[in-house]
This record gives structure tokens, C-alpha cells and sequence, in this order.
């Protein structure tokens, strides 16, 4: 009865470890979905000025966090094409895809080692006549309740990648990603360029919960439509579904010295509810009773 | 002188014999199993080709088969017969049967033959004379049907003409009586005291023949007489005839080329048995009060028993071709029961009987496990085949062995995974079970227990991945539905195992399930 027993509880070597382990690697890699940047998707109001009309600022947080979402999606898609291929190989605690052909004619790999819940991550490639790899996109990942709800970092050498495809492009995009409870981004951006631009700095900060979203960022913009763009520094803080408030501080350009304060407060579709400035450069229209936040805040995490 | 020239003409002409024997243990829903119905089939079939002109050639011996086989064998039976006509000749035809009946006709295991259907059989035949000895229960059925009257005693030879047309039907029992056998003598009552009648027991004018109504005196008193007393109660053996001929027929005759004989002294009186030692059969009973009594023999080794109150009396014979052996009352030994040889070759014959029947077949399966996850994520359903051994005892328990042996592929979906994995799946099952079944007909069902031990095997061509396997033993349930049709068996069966194994955290235990389709073949 005993062996019978025995036989019945079975032995064997059966399990989907491997390939639950392949899940844990991937699902430390960052995805769009984690670090996208969501300003201004629930807003409807027409763009126009006035009461009821979508709030300028609104407009270019909305603008600006598009433009994020573009530097951060065009590096993640590199990770993206690896989602749907097993890896080429495994170790206990690493796992490496390709090498593939990526962009460029570079062939690429991704890399993966493991050290507890701790992840560490990069793109290398090459062309041809290149005998080393270089790095062109690297992170680390620090797992959480699960793996995927964790935080972390990335870095994306623009340079390095520019130079492989031959553009006049360049700079550091880093990430740093918190994912334990909402959507939390610091977005920086070094010595970056496009082609013709000259390099510059750019630094956003992003996060939203259920209860509360907030972003701000420096830029340079002309708000005034004076034609001279000026450096703007916005915060935009808001509760989904009700409503928010929009404080952009500019200075430089036509401004000089002097700096123009100029308070939007927007409901749950964006439309403007009040307005007011420091320079008497709009008008103030609506009530003040109508801003989910009351005071007015600047920047303070950039 | 005319009529001198026609005896000539006559005596040219043979009558040539035919005989169509049938035995089947087999019957059909809630017919008990016969233990000794084809062994008689057998026994009848040697005395009517030792002793009854029947040749081999033109016999046909039918044991366990279905109404097909019947129905077949009596339509070829009719061509040998027209030809021997065309010849000149003329033709008589036996048929015996035994096994189970009822008031409606044959039961040849699970197929049944309407009473009237036999007797247009019978009739199709074109023999001139058609016999039919039917030992089965509620046999009188078919005589009562044909409604006829005891034919007249005339004599007419083995190889006379016959000048008769006409059918005789001899049954075992009355039309609600049931037929019985015997442990003690080894087969049915009618058949043993037939076979006995044939060779000898019934020659009441010691003419050396013995005829058709002699055998039928013979086998009814007899038949009677043994079981007035028994449980079942008295068996009557009937006869019906629309015989319309000019004499009696005789149905065997002594002193036949290729037997011998057996005399058995009239100083010396009593009931004697004879057991014929290598068919391991008691091939007659013989009454001898005051005068000589002869038995044909085919040769071979006999024991020669007269049963007393507390021992047998036993004398050992050889009998060869056309010998005559006397056994003296001095060449008698006493003998004990309990080492008697005929009663334990008896005993052998119903422990063989009672064996389960084997039977053999080809399983095609599916085997899906039945928790949905494990399903999707580590075994996907595969096919699988194999053999299967069944026992089937009479009393409806049965017991299984069987393998299955399968491989497949398929895809695993892991959470967390946007590609899924592919995976190959080998198997190798051993299974044994046991259950009951439903009474044979030809549609049956059965469930029961069944135990399996399994071998599984992952393969993982595209991930680089290492081969993993799985031992284990599964207990569970089989049952099964299946259409019988004679020996062939087509059955649908669904088994569910459970598996107390446990992988990767996720219990294995609501295990699976194997769907599958057996064709089989009863041994």
C-alpha cells in the first residue's frame, strides 16, 4: 500500500519553470503601456479661447507629453520585438535573444542576468566590420509584489544610435520608472538633439494614481504669441474625472528678468473654468471657487 | 421379370448422408451459459460419421457460431445434395442442435433462429428425409408448430432406398419444459442418452441397427426416467413426422467399417457406462438384464464403469477397427470415487468452461487532462493507441490488462509569454482494471475500476529547452458501451483517472481522461 501510495504521488522532473522564468525576464523589461504618459487622453473640449473652450495650457502639456511618449515608445520599441521569440538561450539566472537584425543593419542582442529580484538589462549590437558590441540601450529593474510591478531605470544612448544610422541626432534619454502603485516617470533628457537643433536638456516628471495626477516640465514656448519663445516651466495637477489646474511660470525672451504667472483651472473635459496672471496679460475669467486646487504651485521635482 | 429389373435399377441408387451439427454455449440476454452444449455437439458428430454413413465431407460442424454461419452452411449444404440426386441418388439430412432456445426459436449466442425459419431451412435443404434432434430448452415448440404423428415402423437399410420423403423432428423437451445438463454424466440428458441409442444402447431387436424409432423409444424413456427426479424437474422429449414412407429408417448401424465393438455379457446385468478416455466424454450408457448388449465404438481406450453404492466398478478396454472386445464381469475392477478418471475429466471440462473467455482488442484514444490550465499550459490532448486483454467470466466480472502508447504535439500557452512554446508529449500507460457487465446481448455496457501506471514525456524541439518526464499511477474509473455482434465487439470507452501529483504548485488531481474506441474479437 505504501509503494502503491509512493507510485501514486509520482516522480518526474515536470515543470514549466524554465518558461515561467522566461515570463519573469520579460516582465522586467519596461513596456509602452507602463511608461506612457496619459495628459490630457480624457479631455474634449474644443480648442478655442475662452471659458468653457479647452485651457491653453492643457494644450501644450498635451503637446509635450505627446512628444515624450515619442522619445520613450521609439526606444522601447527595440524591446518590443523580442516579446514574441523565445530566448536563444539560458543560464539559471540570464537569458540572452538574438543575435537579430535590427534597424540599421545592426545586429542586435538582448541581454538579461538575474541577482534576486534585481534585473539588469542591455541592448548591445554592431555593424558590420565592427568587431565589439556596443551598448546602445541598458537598464536595471528592481522587482516588487511581483516583477512586473517593480521599479527601475533605463538609458538610451540616441548618439550611439544616430551614429549607426547615419543622422545628425544625439544625446542621453533616461527613464527612471516606478510601477508599484500607478504610473510614476522622470524623463530626462541630455545634451539631446534632432537634426538642425542644437543640444539641450529637457526634464519632465509624471506620475498618476487613481486619485491624483501631476506633471511638470521646462520648455520653450511662446505663450504670449509675441512671437519670442520664452522658457515656460508648467506643473499641471488634476483628479481624473473632475478636474485640474495648470501653473506655468515664463520668463526670458521678451520677458527679461520679469516672470508672468498664468493659472488655468480646467474641469474634467478640459475646459477652462478660470483664469487669471500675475501681468494682467489675460483677463481674469470664471471663478476661483470653480479650481479643484486652489493655490498655485511650481515645479518640484525638476 | 419387370419387377426384378426394377430392384436392380433401385439397388444401383445410394442414399447418401448429410448432417448439419450445431452446438453453442453461448445464449442470449439471461441464458445462463452451457457448459457441455457443443462438447455434445461434438459427441453427435462422431457417432453420426462412425456409425451413420454420414461422410466428413458432407458434415458441417458449427460450434459457438452465430444465425450467419447457420444460414450459410445450410444454403452450401444444398448444393452437394442436388448434386447427389442429379446422380440418382437420394438424400437424408441430420440436423442437430444444441444449446439455448425458447418458445420462438434458436438462441446461437447472441443471434437468434425462429423456429420457423429452421424449418424452411430444413425444408430448402431438397434432401428427400429431413432429421433434426434439437436438444433445447422449450424445444418442443417446433414440433408442436409442425403438428405431426409417429411415423410407422418400417425398416429400411443404410444403403436401401429409401421410399420416403418427409421430415422427423426429435426435440429434448415439451415446448415448456427446459432442458438440462449434467455434471455426473458430462452432458445433456437427451444428447447423452442419444449418442448412447445411436451406438447400440437402443438396437432393442439386437438386429445390429438401430433406427429411428428405436432411438426415440430409447432416448424418451430414458431421457424421463433420469430426470424424473431432478430439480428442474422431468423432461419429455417429443417427436413430430409428416414421414410418408414405406419403411423405418435406420440411423446407424454396428459392425461399420472403422469401429468396433463392445459386448457387454447378459449374465453380467446392470446399467453401465462407457467413457471414452481420450475425448474425455461418456459416449454411452448400456442396460444389460439377461441377454448380450452391444455397443459400436469408434476405436480407442474406454473405461466401462457400473456405478454402485459405495464404489464404482471399473474395466479398462482397447478397442480397435472392427475388433470385438467382450469385458467379462472378472475384468472388473473396484474403483473409488474420488479417483474416479470420467468424473474428473468431467470436472476438467466444466473448470475449462468456466474459465473466462478472452477477448482482444485495438484501442484508439484521446487523452486530455481536465484541468483546463494543465491542459493549456503543460499537457495538451493527444492520441494514443494500444491493446486491450479482456476476461469475461459467465457470471459478468471481467478484468482488463491493457497498454496504450501515444505521441503528439502541440502548443503550451504560458502566462506571461506572447509566443506560445511548442511542445511534443510521448506516453507510454499500463492499465489493469476490473468491473461488471451487463448479460450478453448485442448491445452491452460495463463499468468498473481501473488502475493505470504512465510514463510521460515533454519535448521541447524550438526552446532549448531539456526532455522532462513523469511517472506516476492513477487511479480511476472505465466504463464502456459497446455493440456485440457474435465474436466481434465494438466498444466506446471513457476512463477518468485521478492523479495525486502536483507540479509546480498546481495539483494535479482532477488528472484526466481517456476517451477511446476498441475493436475487438472474443477469443
Amino acid at each position: 500500500m505504501i509503494l502503491l501510495l509512493a507510485l501514486a504521488a509520482g516522480c518526474g522532473t515536470v515543470s514549466n519553470d524554465p518558461f515561467n522564468d522566461d515570463a519573469d525576464f520579460l516582465a522586467a523589461l519596461p513596456t509602452e503601456d507602463q511608461q506612457t504618459l496619459r495628459f490630457g487622453e480624457d479631455t474634449t473640449a474644443e480648442a478655442a479661447r475662452g471659458i468653457g473652450e479647452r485651457a491653453e495650457l492643457v494644450e501644450l502639456s498635451i503637446a509635450v507629453a505627446t512628444t515624450v511618449n515619442g522619445f520613450v515608445f521609439g526606444v522601447l520599441d527595440l524591446l518590443e520585438g523580442v516579446r514574441g521569440l523565445p530566448p536563444a538561450s539560458r543560464t539559471e539566472d540570464g537569458r540572452r535573444w538574438g543575435p537579430a537584425e535590427l534597424d540599421c543593419n545592426v545586429d542586435g542582442s538582448l541581454l538579461m542576468s538575474r541577482e534576486a529580484a534585481v534585473y539588469d538589462w542591455s541592448v548591445v549590437g554592431h555593424q558590420a566590420g565592427e568587431e565589439t558590441d556596443a551598448t546602445v540601450l541598458y537598464g536595471t529593474h528592481f522587482g516588487g509584489a511581483s516583477v512586473k510591478a517593480g521599479d527601475g531605470v533605463f538609458v538610451w544612448d540616441h548618439s550611439r544610435w544616430s551614429a549607426w544610422c547615419g543622422a545628425d541626432e544625439g544625446g542621453i534619454v533616461s527613464v527612471a520608472y516606478d510601477n508599484r502603485e500607478g504610473v510614476d516617470l522622470l524623463v530626462s533628457l541630455e545634451d539631446f538633439f534632432r537634426s538642425g537643433e542644437a543640444p539641450a536638456d529637457r526634464d519632465y516628471a509624471y506620475r498618476h494614481t487613481d486619485a491624483e495626477g501631476d506633471f511638470e516640465y521646462r520648455t520653450e514656448a511662446d505663450l504670449d504669441d509675441s512671437g519670442t519663445p520664452a522658457n515656460v516651466e508648467v506643473r499641471d495637477r488634476w483628479v481624473p474625472g473632475v478636474g485640474g489646474r495648470s501653473d506655468a511660470q515664463v520668463s526670458g525672451g521678451r520677458f527679461g528678468d520679469e516672470v508672468w504667472v498664468w493659472s488655468q483651472c480646467w474641469g474634467a473635459t478640459g475646459a477652462l473654468v478660470y483664469e487669471v496672471d500675475n501681468l494682467g496679460l489675460v483677463e481674469e475669467a470664471g471663478a476661483g471657487s470653480e479650481c479643484v486646487y486652489a493655490e498655485a504651485a511650481g515645479l518640484e521635482r525638476i | 421379370m419387370t419387377g426384378g429389373l426394377l430392384l436392380v435399377a433401385m439397388a444401383a441408387a445410394e442414399v447418401q448422408r448429410f448432417a448439419v451439427v450445431v452446438g453453442n454455449n453461448e445464449g442470449a440476454q439471461g441464458d445462463d451459459a452451457l457448459i457441455f452444449a457443443e462438447q455434445d455437439a461434438r459427441k453427435i458428430h462422431g457417432v453420426l460419421t462412425e456409425l451413420g454413413g454420414v461422410s466428413l465431407m458432407n458434415t458441417r460442424t458449427l460450434l459457438g457460431k452465430g444465425r450467419g454461419d447457420l444460414i450459410r452452411e445450410m444454403a452450401a449444404m444444398q448444393g452437394p445434395i442436388a448434386s447427389a440426386k442429379q446422380n440418382g441418388n437420394e438424400a437424408v439430412l441430420y440436423f442437430y442442435y444444441s444449446g439455448h432456445a425458447d418458445e420462438d426459436g434458436l438462441h446461437l449466442g447472441t443471434t437468434e433462429v425462429a423456429w420457423s425459419e429452421l424449418s424452411a431451412m430444413l425444408d430448402r435443404s431438397g434432401a428427400d428425409v429431413r432429421v433434426a434432434f434439437v436438444d433445447a430448452c422449450q424445444s418442443g415448440a417446433m414440433t408442436r408448430r409442425k403438428g405431426g404423428a409417429r411415423a410407422p415402423g418400417f425398416v429400411l437399410d443404410l444403403e436401401e432406398r429409401l421410399d420416403a420423403r418427409g421430415s422427423v423432428v426429435v426435440t429434448s423437451s415439451a415446448s415448456d419444459e427446459a432442458s438440462q445438463e449434467s455434471d455426473e454424466i458430462g452432458g445433456s440428458y437427451f444428447t447423452h442418452f442419444l449418442a448412447s441409442a445411436l451406438s447400440g444402447s437402443a438396437d432393442a431387436d439386437r438386429d445390429g441397427r438401430v433406427t429411428l424409432a428405436e432411438t426415440y423409444r430409447y432416448v424418451y424413456h430414458e431421457t424421463v426416467f433420469r430426470t424424473s427426479s431432478s430439480r428442474v424437474g422431468t423432461q419429455h422429449p417429443t417427436e413430430a413426422s409428416n414421414l410418408s414412407a414405406n419403411g423405418e429408417l435406420v440411423l446407424t448401424e454396428m459392425g461399420r467399417s472403422g469401429t468396433g465393438t463392445l459386448q457387454l455379457p447378459g449374465e453380467n446385468a446392470g446399467t453401465f457406462a462407457v467413457f471414452d478416455v481420450e475425448r474425455r466424454m461418456f459416449v454411452s450408457e448400456v442396460e444389460v438384464a439377461g441377454a448380450d448388449r452391444q455397443v459400436a465404438l469408434r476405436p480407442g481406450r474406454y473405461l466401462v464403469q457400473r456405478r454402485l453404492p459405495a464404489h464404482l466398478s471399473v474395466a479398462e478396454v482397447q478397442l480397435a477397427a472392427r475388433g470385438v472386445v467382450r469385458v467379462e464381469a472378472s475384468q472388473f475392477r473396484r474403483g473409488e470415487y474420488e479417483s474416479d478418471v470420467a468424473k474428473g475429466s468431467i470436472d476438467a471440462t466444466i473448470r475449462t468452461a468456466k474459465r473466462p473467455k478472452l477477448s482482444l482488442r485495438l484501442n484508439v484514444a484521446g487523452r486530455a487532462f481536465s484541468d483546463p490550465v494543465v491542459q493549456t499550459a503543460y499537457f495538451p490532448t493527444t492520441g494514443a493507441m494500444g491493446v486491450e486483454g479482456r476476461f469475461d467470466w459467465r457470471e459478468g466480472q471481467y478484468v482488463t490488462g491493457d497498454f496504450l502508447v501515444g505521441s503528439g504535439g502541440g502548443s503550451l500557452s504560458i502566462e506571461g509569454l506572447d509566443y506560445p512554446v511548442a511542445v511534443g508529449l510521448d506516453s507510454t500507460t499500463f492499465g489493469v482494471g476490473a468491473g461488471w457487465r451487463s448479460p450478453e446481448f448485442i448491445v452491452q455496457a460495463g463499468g468498473g475500476v481501473h488502475l493505470e501506471a504512465f510514463w510521460l514525456r515533454r519535448r521541447f524541439p524550438d526552446a532549448g529547452v531539456p526532455d522532462q518526464e513523469l511517472f506516476s499511477v492513477a487511479p480511476g474509473l472505465a466504463g464502456w458501451v459497446g455493440v456485440h455482434p457474435g465474436q466481434w465487439q465494438i466498444d466506446l470507452q471513457l476512463r477518468v483517472h485521478y492523479l495525486p501529483y502536483v507540479v509546480d504548485g498546481r495539483d494535479l488531481g482532477m488528472g484526466f481522461s481517456e476517451l477511446m474506441l476498441g475493436l475487438g474479437y472474443r477469443l
